[in-house]
């Protein structure tokens, strides 16, 4: 009983004190919840602080990546506009992971980036990232031209 | 008045009497073009009686020589004025067939968004006669390909379109047809939203090709078309680098411009996987954009400079089209970089930036650095933009060498730091880094 009421509290206040302990790393995670770490992800994207979009991306896989892999197995097609939401953590790493790859591609870091864009084109398939303009996209499409643009600039001097 | 209405009258009965020539009683095309549906339910092109496929440019003010020679055989227009632009001294049609490229002539469908109003029958009558005189006019020119019926003309908003543009699209098919039987309909639209393919199997059945202009999703925009419900022949219209709206921006919204390498790779890798996924479907394709075109940047879309030297996009087309490169290749960027990138800085603070480029061929490199702001004439739909002021006196030193050292100008606001390294040989390659200056 006692355990339990230890476990209890650890889990109502583990993400609190996650949330207010300052990072080793100097960076804000937030509240640490995955729409919270893709959002910061795409920011520090835009701001071109490239490493440390990739730290928020794997801090998101770190934390919800097995919950992603369940929602993935437990589909068979891409969720449907009225229930995507339910798939929030297999959206947001999925997205996590083309923002990898597109942060590790400014960093020239192609070989990892190729890598973290195949994590969304083969396994995370069914993820999908929402666009302020009023639609979600598919970051699994995304990926695969990005793919196949990388291995050509491996083997093409361009 | 009654002179007006005279002269009207006089107009109204010469274009039925050229309206009613019957083509087929026109002796001598100077093209024969169709599309053929295969057995197997695929599509070929053929010219002349032979397979053709398209690798083409969208036409801008590039060396059209250059496509030639670096193996593209086609190119695409937006408007039929531009069919008479001289090129090397001769008509762009003229000197297209000179070259043996064949053209797209497109004829500019209005657009709703700059005004035009499909219910105004004035307006539409006028667009339907306008059409009958270019169809007249070129029908007959070697290097007609086809003809492009209107390009992204449908809107870019869900639910913008209004259905009558597709039944005014099929009307203005139809006079081609009338007056050229040997020249195929191509309609270009943005995109392959299932909304605008259901619209156009609903109400524009004498399509024959379908264009689709597509920048981030060019890679994949046959699969597209078939899950909207196109398994039609189409061409890839306008193609190459992620698109101002398609990749990350500053905070200040500052779209974030590719390196010139991934645009070559971006652009190369959108042509070849829409050719060899689509086999029987994509009958071709048309890159953006022959020429120089400022659109959010100076050098976002365009593969030329204003000056004339090729971009390296133009190198990667070449060895898509050809499977070589070109002797003399554009300049390498290998790196840019600035402490103020991507970052709020104070006014006249002092920076530097610094350009690492190669030559393949040893060429000895000119830099040219320009601070500008970032473009307040933002527009859609790739309408006309105008370059945004350049600051010249920002830069401090080092103009012409590899690294500037210059002042972050005083009045606030985004700006970006251009190079542009020459080779002197008709190449050169060119990059930007935005910052922003606070109060």
């Amino acid at each position: 009983m006692r355990k339990t009421v230890a476990l209890l509290a650890l889990l109502i206040f583990a993400p609190l004190s996650l949330a207010e302990e300052p990072t080793e790393d100097g960076l804000d995670y937030g509240d640490y919840t995955s729409v919270a770490l893709q959002v910061k992800s795409w920011d520090a994207l835009g701001e071109g602080k490239y490493e440390d979009a990739v730290k928020y991306t794997e801090k998101c896989a770190e934390l919800y990546e097995e919950k992603a892999r369940e929602m993935q197995a437990s589909l068979s097609a891409k969720p449907s506009s009225d229930v995507v939401h339910d798939y929030w953590a297999l959206n947001d790493v999925g997205t996590c992971y083309f923002i990898r790859g597109e942060a590790l591609t400014k960093l020239r870091k192609t070989a990892e980036a190729v890598a973290a864009y195949k994590v969304v084109r083969d396994e995370l398939y069914y993820s999908q990232a929402w666009d302020p303009k009023g639609w979600f996209w598919a970051p699994a499409d995304a990926a695969y031209p990005k793919i196949e643009m990388l291995e050509a600039k491996m083997k093409n001097d361009f | 008045m009654r002179r007006i209405t005279i002269g009207f009258g006089i107009a109204l009965l010469l274009a039925s009497c050229v309206a009613n020539i019957p083509d087929d009683q026109d002796p001598a095309p100077g093209s024969r073009v169709q599309v053929v549906k295969q057995s197997d339910g695929t599509f070929t092109l053929l010219r002349n009686g032979e397979p053709y496929r398209v690798k083409g440019a969208g036409m801008g003010d590039g060396d059209l020589r250059l496509l030639a020679e670096s193996g593209g055989n086609s190119i695409r227009t937006w408007g039929i004025q531009q069919l008479e632009e001289l090129v090397d001294g001769k008509p762009l049609l003229d000197r297209a067939h000179e070259l043996g490229i064949s053209v797209t002539a497109g004829f500019w469908v209005q657009h709703v968004r700059h005004g035009f109003d499909y219910s105004n029958s004035t307006s539409i009558n006028k667009q339907r006669d306008r059409l009958r005189s270019a169809v007249l006019k070129y029908r007959h020119h070697p290097a007609l390909l086809a003809w492009g019926l209107g390009n992204e003309m449908e809107g870019f908003e869900p639910g913008e379109t209004d259905v009558r543009i597709w039944q005014e699209l099929n009307h203005l098919a139809g006079i081609i047809k009338e007056l050229d039987r040997h020249h195929p309909v191509v309609t270009v639209i943005a995109g392959a939203k299932p909304s605008k393919i259901a619209g156009i199997l609903e109400h524009y059945p004498k399509l024959d090709i379908l264009g689709v202009n597509s920048y981030s999703g060019a890679p994949v925009v046959g699969q597209s078309l078939v899950r909207s419900g196109w398994d039609g022949p189409y061409f890839l219209t306008e193609f190459g680098v992620a698109g101002t709206w398609e990749v990350a921006a500053t905070p200040w919204d500052a779209p974030i411009e590719p390196d010139p390498s991934t645009k070559a790779a971006e652009t190369y890798t959108a042509y070849k996987m829409d050719r060899d996924n689509n086999v029987g479907r994509s009958l071709g394709s048309y890159v953006f954009v022959w020429g120089h075109k400022q659109e959010a940047t100076a050098t976002w879309f365009g593969m030329f400079l204003p000056s004339g030297e090729k971009l390296p996009r133009v190198d990667a087309m070449a060895y898509a089209w050809s499977g070589k490169w070109p002797d003399n290749r554009a300049p390498k960027l290998q790196s840019l970089e600035t402490p103020v990138a991507f970052k709020k800085v104070k006014p006249g603070i002092r920076s530097f930036a610094e350009v690492d480029c190669i030559d393949r061929e040893g060429d000895e490199l000119r830099y040219v650095w320009d601070i500008r702001a970032e473009s307040s004439d933002r527009k859609t739909g790739g309408d006309a933009e105008a370059a945004p002021p350049s600051f010249p006196d920002a830069i401090e030193a080092g103009q012409g060498t590899p690294r500037l050292e210059f002042m972050t100008p005083n009045l606030p606001g985004a700006y970006r730091v251009f190079v542009t390294a020459y080779d002197g040989q008709g190449g050169a390659v060119a990059h930007n880094l935005p910052f922003y200056v606070e109060q």
